[in-house]
C-alpha cells in the first residue's frame, strides 16, 4: 500500500476519534455544569395561613443549604405531592424573593442581589395560590404527608433531596 | 495476450481484450513498436467499431496532447481533493487534538473537585476585629444606618452602611461581603451605586463618599438593602480563589461571621 494511502487512513481514524472524544468531553461538561450546585432541602414546613399572615393561602418554607463552594443566584422551584416518586411529587411552586415587598412597593427589581451562599442554610417561603391550597388540603385529608423535591434540573444546577414536609397536620 | 503498460496512465492492461484502448484513460494505442504491439494484426473494421463504442469523451484525438481532456480533468479533481484533505483534515485534526488536550486537565481538575468534599472554614469576628485573607488584612470599622434625605429608603426596605479597611486594594478578587438578615434566613450583595444613585450627581456624592459595591479600595463603605421589619444582621466575609469574572466565578474556602450592632446616624455622622 502507498504510504500516502496510510497517512489519509491514519489522519481519518485521527478525525474519527477527536470526534469521539470532542463528543464525550462535551456530554462531561454538561454533567460537570449540572453538578455545580448542590442544593439541599434541609427541611420543610406548611404554615397556614391566619390573620397575621403574609399570604392569603399560607405558605411552605423550606431550608435550603448549598454544599458546594460556589455562590448561587438562582433559587429553584420545589415541587410537592403525596409521595416521593415523580408522579406523585409534581406540583410545582415559585420561590418569594427577600425583596418581593419592595419591588411590590413599586421600587426597583432587587432580586439580583439575593444568593445563596456556599455552606449557609436559607430559609425560603414558598407562597401558596388557590389551587396549591385545595391540593395540599387534600393531601392531608387523605394520608396526611406530603413531600417537597427539588429534583428538577434548572438551569445552572441540581438540586436534590425529598423531604417529608413538617406541620402539615397544623390546619 | 499478455497485459501492457499503457503510455497514458501507466497502468498495465491487456489492450487486446479491451480493443486498443485504454479503459482507464482512454489511450488509443496504434503504435506497433509499442510494448503493447500486435495492433496491425488486428483488422480495421474490427478496430472501428470497438472505438465508435467507447464514449467520445474518452478518445484522444491523434496528435494531440497525450492524455484525453476526462483523464485531465479526472486527475485535476483527484488533485484537489487531495489538496483539500490535506489542507483541511489536517489542521482541523492538530487543531482538535490541541482543544482535546487543553480541556482535558480543566475536566478532571474540576470532576476531583466535585468528588471531593467541599471543606468551608468557618470563624467569627467582631468590629474593627483584623481578618486575614491569605496575605492582605481587612477590617470592619463599623455598621449603621445610611439614612439621607437625598437617598430616601425603598419603601418596605432600608439600607444598611459597613464601613471597612483594608491593607491592598485588590482584595476584591479574593473577598467577597454579604449581609445575612438572620431574622429572614437570607443573604444579600452590596448594592450598585446605580440601584442607590438614580442620577449621575448623587452617583457622583456617592463616590466622593467612598460607597463601594466590592473591596476595591483601602477603605470604603459598602451599601445594604435589607428588609425595614429585619433587625439582625451578620457580615460574612467569604474568602477563596476567583477562577473567572465576577463574584460567580469564584470557590469559596473560608467564611468569617462579623455580627452587625446597627447604629443609627444621621446624615452628617454616616460621613
Amino acid at each position: 500500500m502507498k504510504k500516502k494511502t496510510i497517512f489519509i487512513i491514519v489522519i481519518t481514524v485521527l478525525f474519527i476519534a477527536e470526534f469521539v472524544c470532542l463528543y464525550f468531553i462535551q456530554e462531561k461538561r454538561t454533567q460537570l455544569s449540572l453538578n455545580e450546585y448542590y442544593l439541599y432541602v434541609l427541611d420543610a414546613s406548611y404554615v397556614p395561613a391566619d390573620e397575621n399572615s403574609e399570604y392569603e393561602y399560607g405558605e411552605i418554607i423550606v431550608s435550603v443549604q448549598n454544599k458546594s463552594n460556589l455562590i448561587c443566584s438562582v433559587f429553584p422551584d420545589i415541587s410537592y405531592g403525596s409521595g416521593k416518586s415523580p408522579e406523585k411529587c409534581y406540583m410545582t411552586i415559585s420561590p418569594a424573593e427577600y425583596y418581593s415587598d419592595i419591588y411590590a412597593a413599586g421600587s426597583a427589581d432587587y432580586s439580583y442581589y439575593e444568593v445563596l451562599m456556599p455552606g449557609e442554610i436559607s430559609r425560603i417561603s414558598y407562597p401558596l395560590d388557590e389551587d396549591d391550597y385545595n391540593e395540599i388540603n387534600s393531601i392531608i385529608d387523605s394520608n396526611g404527608e406530603i413531600y417537597v423535591s427539588m429534583a428538577e434540573i434548572w438551569t445552572r444546577g441540581k438540586c436534590y433531596t425529598e423531604v417529608e414536609i413538617k406541620g402539615g397536620e397544623e390546619k | 495476450m499478455a497485459k501492457s503498460k499503457c503510455p497514458g496512465c501507466k497502468k498495465r492492461i491487456d489492450f487486446e481484450l479491451h480493443g486498443w484502448i485504454c479503459p482507464e484513460c482512454g489511450f488509443l494505442q496504434y503504435d506497433n513498436n509499442n510494448s503493447a504491439g500486435a495492433v496491425p494484426e488486428m483488422p480495421v473494421q474490427q478496430q472501428e467499431p470497438r472505438v465508435s463504442d467507447i464514449p467520445e469523451r474518452r478518445i484522444r484525438p491523434q496528435n494531440t496532447s497525450r492524455h484525453s481532456g476526462a483523464s485531465r480533468s479526472n486527475r485535476i479533481f483527484r488533485k484537489v481533493l487531495s489538496v483539500i484533505f490535506f489542507l483541511v483534515t489536517i489542521p482541523l485534526v492538530l487543531l482538535m487534538g490541541i482543544g482535546i488536550a487543553l480541556e482535558i486537565p480543566d475536566i478532571m481538575e474540576k470532576s476531583e473537585m466535585q468528588n471531593s468534599d467541599v471543606q468551608i472554614e468557618c470563624t467569627y469576628a467582631e468590629i474593627n476585629d483584623e481578618i486575614s485573607v491569605g496575605t492582605d488584612v481587612i477590617r470592619i470599622t463599623d455598621a449603621y444606618l445610611f439614612e439621607r434625605e437625598e437617598f430616601p429608603f425603598p419603601r418596605g426596605g432600608k439600607y444598611i452602611a459597613v464601613r471597612f479597611e483594608s491593607n491592598s486594594e485588590k482584595i476584591y478578587d479574593k473577598a467577597w461581603p454579604v449581609i445575612c438578615d438572620a431574622d429572614e434566613g437570607r443573604y444579600v450583595k452590596p448594592l450598585y451605586l446605580n440601584d442607590i444613585a438614580g442620577n449621575d450627581d448623587l452617583y457622583a456624592k456617592l463616590i466622593d463618599e467612598d460607597i463601594a459595591y466590592k473591596f476595591n479600595d483601602t477603605e470604603g463603605v459598602l451599601i445594604f438593602l435589607v428588609k425595614e421589619s429585619s433587625e439582625n444582621f451578620t457580615l460574612n466575609v467569604y474568602s477563596g480563589k476567583n477562577t473567572g469574572y465576577g463574584i460567580y466565578d469564584t470557590q469559596v474556602d473560608a467564611i468569617c461571621r462579623i455580627p452587625l450592632a446597627i447604629e443609627e446616624k444621621s446624615g452628617g455622622d454616616a460621613q
